[in-house]
């Protein structure tokens, strides 16, 4: 029967609708939850909609089981939002029966049951909450009047917020808005936006134009008094104002100490949650590489304007074209922050993967330990993000494995029996700070140079190092007394620092013995745009990442001393070595000034001073790695174009510190 | 010996050469180069193409040809499916040349795959990958 087919067709159909409304309904009840009583009335307002329009839909389907529940929803929102039901625990755990309740129906529904029965317990539960329980509204203690015309069309609802606010002590604004016909609902829900923000959107309603052009709304809106109301109309793009409200010298209230849940915020965590496309990294690439030539297409016409401009005599024609490219390079700004934006993804992608590998590590070890991390949400490159994983699972399993002690000797230490490691991920600037700390034994740095010495990795007759920690990172060496079963893999913690260095990041490690050790991963928010120091060497322009570099110097020639044959110049009481630039990328040198510039390159824990002939300045470079197919030095990575057109080659500091030292030795 | 086929001819010093076109991607006017220290001297630079950084091979040194001076206006020949392109002196065009009129290169010349001694002058065809195997070390 057709009939039939037909009828189950629109039960699939409704349980879909329904399943999005329910989710949603979801999400802002727990948000709600979390927020406590302090809602916007839009939030409230919305969720009252969304579960009334789930009743309509039930009624046109024919599902009686479903009208009725969400009839009764309905009835307790309606009695929240308006004021009559305060959103206590009451009604809150009401709300969560009903939304429960429903996803049983649309459930049962899927599952073939065609007219599932409303459960009477819950639509008794859902009478009883929705009661009032306070007095009914009285009327306002500040009285506000509206313009007849309004009063007339106002819905109880809108009277209900009008009077709350009025109640609030809270300024009732009416802003007339002219909009233009072609984009109008654009600018509408724009300026709703921004009255949402700063208070609440009572109402709005038809207001009156002359020009045939324009629509024109009168926007309602309150807000606390200490808002100024020029600037509520300014943001909602309003010329005028009319308050309503009639301003009372009282003390104004305290303007509440936790933000409203507002539908904004709401948006927000939603959009956070499912409003989300998937875009391959390719497609983002091209947009970052576009975004990246029409930025230098600017340089070029900022160049090109340079030379023409003086040579117009009109001299509006040259402030139109001024201001015309100072629009172009906003956006083209904007853009590139929009573009580099779409790439950027939250730690927590990363470390969801870190705490299964380390609940299978820890068990894998027969030991105790939680994983906790700190700061998910700083944003990282997507492709830096997937190529931490590897070293950071490596820095993981070092700690489960090295550092966190069987529960018997953890007990004994006075420690609890499970370990616990932490991640911490904080933006700094333009990098991304990671550090992975536990709570182990911690290491021994005698026990250190003892294993280096054993292993070859120390001559044995060497002096000890100042930080003997730093020797880990030295390839072959290996800290585990026994062989475990994981560290015989054979991929040391040299191989941890060479990746993050190859991503322009660094890894430092500190250790107190008996209370833990920690590492310090950090790496660029980004690889695509890198804040750089230009300089000059041999006469051409090269580029420091600015993270790799600990300062720039200006040397007078006594600060240069030689020792041994070799430049060494103090930097901060230390003295480091210096190599100019030009000579270590066989580049002809010119002879040493008498006020010698200097840049002192870091990474880890060594430095380097390199001498250039000029610092050029700091600039945000698109770098483009360069085939390893291009024969060159291999302490340069890249290339960037400059805003003048010249090509910069990028350095990586960690190959030149290798060759600065190397040169020393 | 080469196949026949379609050439994009140009001259480098005093020479004539050719490569297939499949293999050329685009032709571009040559831009501001930065020198790439540490790469063998017949290595020009590294050119910022759309974006993109190639490694630019002067012809004429790679191949030894005399040249009188730096090239007037330097041509760029960008290749195909690699990071490189060729630095040139003048883009002739693209000739059809028959396999029966490609000679084996004389010994002792490199990187070719053959010439063609009916074209005046004397056309020399390139062996792209030997030319870049010759230079990348």
């Amino acid at each position: 029967m057709s009939g039939g087919r037909e009828d189950a067709r629109h039960r699939r159909e409704f349980v879909t609708e329904a399943e999005v409304i329910l989710e949603q309904a979801q999400e802002t009840l727990a948000s709600i939850e979390e927020t406590g009583e302090d809602v916007h009335p839009d939030v409230l307002n919305s969720f009252f909609r969304s579960i009334h329009s789930l009743k309509g839909l039930a009624g046109m389907v024919g599902l009686p089981g479903v009208t009725e529940t969400a009839h009764e929803f309905e009835a307790l929102l309606d009695g929240i939002r308006m004021g009559r039901v305060p959103l206590d625990a009451q009604s809150r755990e009401a709300a969560r029966a009903a939304l429960s309740g429903l996803s049983d129906l649309a459930g049962r529904l899927s599952a073939g049951d065609q007219s599932p029965a409303a459960d009477p317990e819950l639509l008794s539960r859902l009478r009883a909450a929705s009661t009032p329980r306070r007095e009914e509204p009285k009327q306002a203690e500040v009285e506000i009047h509206l313009p007849p015309a309004l009063e007339r069309v106002l819905t109880d609802y809108e009277r209900h917020r009008l009077d709350t606010n009025g109640k609030k002590g809270n300024q009732v604004l009416l802003m007339p808005l002219e909009l233009s016909l072609e984009g109008f609902d654009e600018g509408l829900r724009g300026a709703m936006t921004e009255a949402g923000k700063v208070g609440e959107l009572i109402g709005t309603f038809p207001g009156s134009s002359e020009s045939p052009e324009l629509m024109s709304f009168l926007l309602l809106v309150g807000a606390p008094p200490v808002i100024d109301p020029a600037e509520i109309a300014r943001r909602c793009g309003a010329k005028s104002f009319e308050r309503l409200d009639v301003p009372s010298p009282a003390p104004v209230p305290a303007p509440p100490a936790q933000p409203l849940l507002t539908e904004a915020l709401l948006e927000e965590r939603r959009r956070a949650a499912v409003g989300t496309v998937r875009v391959t990294l390719d497609k983002i690439g091209s947009l970052l590489d576009l975004t990246g030539e029409l930025s230098l297409a600017r340089n070029a016409l900022r160049r090109a304007m340079d030379r023409v401009l003086p040579a117009i005599g009109d001299r509006s024609a040259r402030h139109e074209a001024q201001r015309a490219y100072a629009n172009l390079d906003r956006a083209v700004n904007a853009l590139g922050r929009a573009a580099l934006a779409t790439r950027l993804v939250p730690v927590e992608q990363l470390t969801s993967r870190l705490g299964r590998s380390a609940r299978a590590i820890a068990a894998g070890l027969g030991k105790e330990a939680t994983f906790e991390v700190l700061g998910g949400e700083t944003e990282i490159d997507k492709i830096l993000a997937d190529a931490l994983a590897d070293p950071l699972v490596h820095l993981l399993r070092n700690a489960l494995d090295h550092g966190i002690e069987p529960p018997a000797e953890r007990t004994a230490a006075g420690k609890p029996p499970a370990g616990h490691i932490v991640l911490t991920a904080a933006a700094r600037g333009r990098e991304v700070v990671i550090t992975l700390e536990d709570d182990g034994r911690g290491i021994d740095p005698q026990k250190i140079l003892a294993a280096a010495r054993e292993r070859g990795i120390l001559p044995k007759d060497a002096p000890d190092p100042e930080d003997p920690l730093e020797l880990v990172f030295r390839p072959g060496f290996s800290t585990a007394t026994a062989v475990s079963e994981l560290s015989g893999r054979g991929v040391g913690l040299d191989v941890v620092r060479s990746n993050i260095g190859a991503m322009k990041g660094s890894v430092a490690i500190t250790s107190t013995p008996g209370r833990g050790t920690r590492f310090d991963v950090i790496v660029p928010i980004t690889l695509a745009i890198v804040e750089s120091l230009l300089v000059r060497a041999g006469g051409r322009s090269f580029a420091f990442p600015t993270s790799s570099i600990a300062r720039t110097l200006r040397a007078e020639g006594f600060r240069v001393r030689t020792v041994q044959g070799r430049e060494v110049v103090s930097d901060e009481g230390e003295a480091v070595i210096l190599v100019p630039l030009a000579r270590l990328l066989g580049l002809p040198e010119r002879p040493p000034a008498a006020r010698r510039t200097i840049v002192v390159a870091e990474e880890g824990n060594r430095r380097a001073g390199f001498e250039v002939e000029e610092i050029e300045g700091l600039l945000d470079l698109v770098v483009k790695p360069l085939s390893d197919e291009v024969p060159r030095a291999r302490e340069i990575t890249g290339t960037a174009e400059l805003p003048d057109g010249d090509v910069a080659l990028t350095l990586d500091a960690r190959l030149l510190l290798d060759r600065a030292q190397a040169a020393a030795a | 010996m080469s196949d026949g086929g379609a050439f994009l001819t140009f001259r480098a010093g005093g020479d004539r050469f050719g490569i297939p076109v499949e293999r050329v991607r685009e032709a571009a006017r040559a831009q501001r180069m930065a020198p790439l220290p540490g790469a063998p001297e017949e290595w020009t630079g590294v050119a910022v193409v759309r974006g993109e950084p190639l490694g630019v091979l002067d012809v004429a040194r790679t191949m030894g040809v005399a040249r009188k001076g730096p090239p007037k206006a330097p041509l760029l020949v960008i290749l195909e499916g690699r990071p490189h392109a060729l630095l040139v002196d003048q883009i002739d065009g693209v000739k059809g040349i028959d396999a029966d009129r490609i000679a084996a290169p004389p010994p002792g010349v490199p990187c070719l795959t053959g010439v063609v001694s009916s074209e005046q002058p004397v056309l020399q065809l390139l062996d792209l990958d030997a030319l870049f195997g010759r230079s990348v070390r």
